[in-house]
């Protein structure tokens, strides 16, 4: 540990984060929930979506529905945030019992979800059962997951905007982003390598593996961290606005509307892509597998860059929305750079497009997020940060179901010429995506217009 | 390790900072924690236990369902 700090602040782009009031060390080890946010976000989107309709042979349709769950309850973020800001509690927390309770329900849905899958499946006995029992139980279990994904986010990023001061808000985000990137990568490879021989015990065994880590790291990540305060416990409960004030309160702040659709918009441009590029790449641009998966490994390292670079950026004081709009007037260009890719036959325009699709989404939600926290004051920090996690998970989803659907619908209708090639003909979809996701960055660059030349208020609580 | 031992003595003067009510009546030694601080914390332990308890219900009718045992 002690090599490993002394080594942080020369090599580290985030070492100089380290505040008399919270030093890296502690830092590091609050975001660890991201890491475990990381983990259950690879797992249910990308390996047991996999794993259920090709080894489980679950229809298509009821994955889609099963994975779709946990974005139910996105909006509720907003209320987690409220509650958490409000909480009475004698020992004097606000954000600990909501980690940990988020804690508790992601553990216990991945604790039972590989029991559930199986029986949903019809593996093993299960099959004389009637069916809603394997589907009740692994909606269930994903649905806990979700509840518990958004708690722990909610009240963790609540946590690190209470623990530090404005002006590193900037390198707060960017390890947080990079925390988050970081799980998923190490995640996805790891449950990758422990599915390789697949069998109902493997499945088992990485699953509730997933569980008892998500235990282990949240636990790791709030232990000691929030500074208790038994003086606000013990205060008499006073009158508390209820939500609907609260958020009447906090929509009544300068631009609020305009700078949550911004943050829609933004976050469903750059979503969209996700999903679509490895499968674009494969079915139009003809890469093999192992070349797919490195593209994401490609758009990955465009994020990492971007996150440092936007870190850079807003901690030497510019504006968070401007450092947003840069990243959005990045994603146009680099969505060209794919779209144009497959007509003029160069590969390598394709993956400099990856490379600037994962800066520029890096750059956007990097902004985005520090100009919530910064603008987030006392008693509305948990409800900032709420709404903010309620658009954006809402957009991310809507975003990839989207991009699905209008890609199949596109591709079923389009009539194409007579004498197109098979590549052209399944191209149609991706590229009305693409077009709409430039469309959409356009409008998040007119929309953030009025924000720019707005110097941001200091909060006068910092 | 100096680093160490450092932070954990501000930890430990937070701690007292934050307990100016040292002399509190309420409280109860040897934990330091007043009646309503350790209700709270044994609440959280009860709220735990019943989930814990919830989850293993599930998963063990959901494993039975796959290869019922003592059949």
């Amino acid at each position: 540990m002690q090599s490993w700090l002394a080594l942080g602040p020369r090599y580290l782009p985030f070492a100089d984060v380290a505040t008399p009031d919270l030093p890296l060390g502690r830092l590091l080890r609050l975001s660890l929930f991201q890491v475990s946010v990381g983990m259950a976000l690879v797992l249910l989107v990308g390996t047991l979506n996999r794993v259920m309709i090709v080894e489980l042979d679950v229809p298509a349709s009821i994955v889609g529905v099963m994975l779709a769950l946990p974005l139910v309850f996105a909006p509720f973020r907003a209320l987690i945030g409220f509650q958490s800001d409000h909480h009475r509690s004698a020992l004097g927390w606000r954000r600990v019992p909501f980690i940990w309770r988020g804690t508790l329900w992601q553990f216990g849905g991945f604790a039972f979800m590989p029991m559930a899958l199986l029986v949903l499946a019809g593996r093993g006995e299960s099959g004389n059962l009637p069916v809603w029992i394997g589907q009740a139980s692994a909606a269930l279990s994903f649905l806990l997951v979700g509840i518990g994904i958004h708690m722990t986010q909610t009240a963790g990023l609540a946590l690190a905007t209470d623990l530090t001061p404005r002006e590193s808000h900037p390198k707060v985000v960017g390890l947080m982003y990079v925390m988050l990137l970081l799980g998923m990568l190490v995640s996805s490879l790891a449950f990758g390598l422990a599915l390789v021989d697949f069998s109902s015990g493997r499945l088992i065994q990485v699953i509730q593996s997933a569980a008892l880590l998500t235990m282990i790291l949240n636990g790791v990540a709030m232990w000691k961290q929030e500074t208790r305060d038994p003086a606000r416990g013990r205060a008499p409960p006073g009158p508390d606005p209820s939500f609907r004030e609260s958020w009447r309160t906090f929509c009544a702040g300068e631009d609020t509307i305009r700078r949550l659709a911004l943050i829609g918009l933004g976050t469903m441009a750059f979503g969209m892509a996700d999903v679509l590029l490895e499968p674009f790449g494969g079915h139009v641009l003809g890469f093999t597998v192992s070349a797919t998966t490195r593209l994401t490994a490609l758009v990955a390292l465009g994020g990492l860059i971007g996150f440092a670079w936007a870190a850079h950026r807003c901690g030497r004081g510019a504006n968070a929305y401007g450092v947003a709009r840069n990243g959005a007037l990045i994603g146009i260009p680099a969505f060209l750079f794919v779209m144009t890719a497959a007509p003029v036959d160069m590969p390598g325009l394709f993956l400099l497009g990856n490379f600037l699709i994962g800066f520029g989404g890096a750059l956007f939600a990097h902004g985005t997020l520090t100009a919530t926290m910064n603008r987030a004051t006392g008693d509305q920090v948990g409800l900032a940060l709420g709404a903010w996690g309620a658009v954006q998970a809402t957009a991310v989803g809507l975003g990839m179901a989207l991009s699905g659907i209008i890609r199949d619908v596109v591709n079923a209708t389009a009539s194409a010429p007579a004498d197109a090639s098979a590549a052209e003909n399944v191209a149609v979809g991706y590229l009305t995506v693409y077009s709409l996701e430039i469309a959409l960055l356009v409008v998040v660059i007119i929309v953030s217009l009025p924000l720019l030349g707005r110097r941001e208020l200091n909060n006068p609580l910092r | 390790m100096g680093l160490r031992l450092s932070r954990n003595k501000i930890l430990i003067l937070e701690g007292i900072k934050v307990a100016t009510d040292i002399d509190d009546p309420d409280r109860v030694w040897p934990t330091g924690l007043t009646i309503r601080e350790s209700e709270e914390l044994h609440k959280h332990l009860i709220d735990g236990t019943r989930v814990f308890f919830l989850i293993s219900l599930i998963a063990h009718s959901l494993v039975y369902a796959l290869s019922p045992w003592l059949g």
